[in-house]
């Protein structure tokens, strides 16, 4: 036997996996040519032979499974690229994203709304031609509020006051804070530093998003990252969670040991990056998400083009056994060798 | 050879010392003589010969090499620069770039060149090794008449050097070539573009059964240069194979052909990138949409795609290991395939004089390169069925006097 997350895959999503891939051959025609083209007809006996779809097909193919008059919601992320992925909802899969999105928070914190206090400015979410995955995933996570406010002001500066405003109307309870993992630091927690300002916002948890690339790129850890929101704010819990616009709802949320864990309904394996071949946990490799929500387009499989490895999910001590992921970053842009210059921004 | 970054191209600074317009013989001597240097610097260089497109450009700046192709110019005592050449250098091919500078250097241009915006190494290997040897005394004028420049493709004042420049050569896509057509130029400014092309492999399969073991290892190391070396992506690197001859002998040469050819990529160590493979399944799902139903894939390795599709859309495109295979019984239908934007044919085991009456037939085809497998990048002044050299020189017209006994009649 290989150690590989597939093994630890539950066959019930398998199974889920399995029923999706016929779904989506059926309902949608292209990703039945793509998949009868280059997968076959098998049914996949391991995550490892669930055909994959990478992530930056969105971007370049209409991929929906439900006719044009069933289309509730076109979810958008703007990427880095340039080119848009667009993500077709009905109401049913956007139902069931929200139903797994509150599965996950709910299982990480309580059922309960709580004050909200997003780190981002207003017209992030109000002006209409700023929609981004921002705007998805503060609209998102607010499912979880109870009163919502915005820390910074429009020019994305700390609104000190309105803060601690906000802190003083909610005293004694507990304040939900979200934002984007570069914002929270770039625009939050070095800007408290810098004004020496030190909040009391100890009764409350911080969930943040989105990438620690630009982290990464001022060799900052997670670690300090945490010291950091506690020392400013005097939030002591500070969780990352991992997710994309393509598998809306079905995020990995890092548990109270810091390691970010697959939901129910969702697993996780790494490619090699040089040949798609699957490898064991603790190799670091291409991310393909699994997850068993997408109905309205086929997301189920996706190989991202982010680096990271697994760990078993049993190996950690907060006792969900979801497949840990790891995130290294992104993919580094390639080389591409030729004459065109599609590549070329 | 001095870099402008954009800033400083912004500045405008560097222009007092750029002697705009300056130009020199054709294949002058003291551009020569620079060449040859540059070329024994490059081979002498432990970390230049690692890589295989420098080596190439080292070999065809032999002073011995230079002769032979000034020799193919009867008229080259008549020939001289334009003044100063503008290159838009490929953004994704790393030497390109040089090969272009030289074509400019020996028509007898000062030249600025738009580097790629990508950093290769082997392009920083080059610039390092020519700012040496152009350091000399003898080549002061070679220093200080060509630069290179670092801005955006559809910056102004790119848009303005172009606008003073006395030639253009652009290399890249379609959309590329039309921006830079549409700038104002002078009005007797020398335009060369090279947009987006498609080539093909054409070979015989009993020839190619004929080969003894170590010959098929031969035509598979060919032939990934012209392929697997730039990931396919070149316009020269064929995409689609031509297979001739009898369908049993056809069938027993593309087993023996893919496995070599994998074995090859096993032997070089052949890594495609991550985002590129991952291209190449987005490219497949465009074939699939084109055709509107699923392709018939048969992938002999995961590096090589074989799609069975006789009949695609010239459109398409087809790299990182992606070619279609189309059996012959001959050479005759060979023009119905044909692209709209066949630029090279790479050939084994057929006679090229007989390609060349097969395409060279008045019809609309537009394959401008006959040459053996293993031959697609060759660097040439040739290019695209344009002579470089030509274009980016004045030729002045010499009218001899009537003879003698002629004038009488």
């Amino acid at each position: 036997m290989t150690d590989t997350a597939s093994d630890g895959g539950s066959v019930d999503l398998l199974c889920d996996l399995n029923r999706l891939t016929v779904h989506h051959k059926a309902a949608c025609r292209l990703y039945g040519y793509y998949i009868d083209t280059l997968f076959g007809d098998r049914e996949a006996t391991s995550l490892a032979e669930v055909p994959y779809l990478p992530v930056r097909a969105f971007k370049t193919f209409e991929l929906k499974s439900i006719a044009d008059a069933d289309v509730f919601k076109i979810m958008t992320s703007s990427g880095t690229t340039g080119a848009v992925s667009r993500i077709y909802l009905d109401k049913e899969t956007s139902k069931l994203q929200s139903q797994k999105l509150i599965e996950v928070f709910s299982n990480a914190f309580s059922r309960s709304r709580f004050p909200m206090l997003v780190i981002d400015g207003q017209g992030t979410v109000t002006d209409r031609r700023q929609f981004s995955a921002r705007t998805a995933a503060i609209n998102g996570f607010s499912l979880f509020s109870r009163g919502r406010e915005f820390a910074l002001n429009d020019l994305f500066a700390v609104d000190v006051e309105r803060v601690q405003a906000f802190v003083e109307a909610n005293r004694g309870q507990r304040i939900f804070i979200f934002g984007f993992t570069f914002v929270v630091w770039q625009n939050f927690v070095a800007q408290l530093k810098r004004m020496n300002v030190r909040l009391d916002l100890s009764n409350s948890f911080l969930l943040h998003g989105g990438g620690w690339k630009k982290l990464a790129d001022q060799n900052i850890s997670n670690e300090r990252f945490k010291a950091e929101v506690q020392e400013w704010t005097g939030c002591k819990d500070v969780r990352n969670y991992y997710g994309m616009v393509e598998q809306t709802g079905t995020i990995f949320m890092e548990c109270e040991h810091g390691n970010l864990h697959a939901a129910v309904g969702s697993d996780v394996i790494i490619r090699d990056p040089a040949t798609f071949a699957v490898l064991p946990h603790g190799a670091e490799g291409l991310i393909q998400v699994f997850s068993n929500i997408q109905k309205s387009y086929p997301g189920h499989s996706l190989l991202t083009e982010d680096v990271g490895h697994t760990l078993d999910g049993e190996s950690c001590a907060c006792g969900r056994k979801g497949t840990i992921v790891k995130i290294a970053g992104r993919l580094k842009k390639a080389e591409i060798r030729g004459c065109s210059d599609a590549y070329n921004s | 050879m001095p870099i402008i970054l954009s800033d400083e191209l912004a500045a405008d600074a560097w222009l007092d010392t750029f002697d705009f317009s300056s130009r020199r013989a054709f294949f002058d001597e003291t551009t020569v003589a620079f060449l040859q240097e540059l070329s024994q610097a490059l081979l002498k260089d432990a970390a230049a010969r690692q890589y295989p497109d420098l080596a190439t450009f080292a070999y065809f700046c032999r002073r011995a090499n230079l002769r032979t192709l000034a020799q193919r110019y009867t008229d080259a005592q008549q020939r001289s620069g334009w003044g100063t050449v503008v290159h838009i250098a490929p953004s994704n091919i790393p030497i390109n770039f040089a090969f272009s500078l030289v074509m400019g250097l020996l028509a007898g241009n000062s030249n600025i060149v738009r580097m790629p915006s990508r950093p290769f190494a082997q392009n920083a290997l080059f610039v390092d090794i020519f700012d040496r040897i152009a350091r000399a005394p003898e080549f002061r004028a070679i220093a200080s008449g060509n630069v290179l420049i670092n801005t955006a493709r559809d910056s102004d004042r790119l848009a303005a050097l172009i606008a003073r420049a006395d030639g253009l050569v652009v290399w890249g896509g379609d959309g590329t070539v039309a921006g830079f057509r549409a700038l104002p130029k002078k009005p007797r400014c020398a335009e060369v573009y090279f947009p987006d092309r498609r080539s093909s492999a054409v070979i015989d399969a009993a020839a190619y059964l004929a080969l003894p073991q170590d010959g098929r290892k031969r035509v598979a190391h060919d032939f990934y240069n012209d392929t697997f070396l730039v990931d396919q992506n070149a316009c020269s690197s064929p995409s689609i194979v031509f297979w001739l001859g009898e369908a049993v002998a056809v069938s027993a040469a593309k087993d023996g052909f893919w496995t070599a050819l994998d074995e090859e990529l096993t032997r070089r160590d052949y890594r495609l990138d991550p985002t590129a493979r991952t291209d190449k399944h987005l490219d497949l799902m465009a074939i699939t949409r084109t055709l509107g139903r699923p392709a018939r894939l048969k992938p002999h390795s995961p590096d090589i795609w074989c799609l069975e599709e006789s009949a695609l859309p010239g459109n398409l495109d087809l790299r990182f290991g992606q070619f279609v295979e189309i059996d012959l019984p001959s050479l005759d239908g060979i023009e119905a395939h044909l692209r709209l934007q066949e630029q090279t044919l790479t050939y084994f085991g057929v006679d090229p004089h007989e390609l060349l009456r097969c395409v060279n037939d008045g019809t609309g085809n537009t394959v401008d390169r006959i040459v053996p497998i293993g031959r697609a990048l060759d660097i040439n002044p040739m290019w695209d069925g344009k002579d470089i050299l030509a274009i980016l020189s004045r030729r002045i017209d010499l009218v001899e006097p009537p003879r003698r006994g002629a004038a009488s009649m």
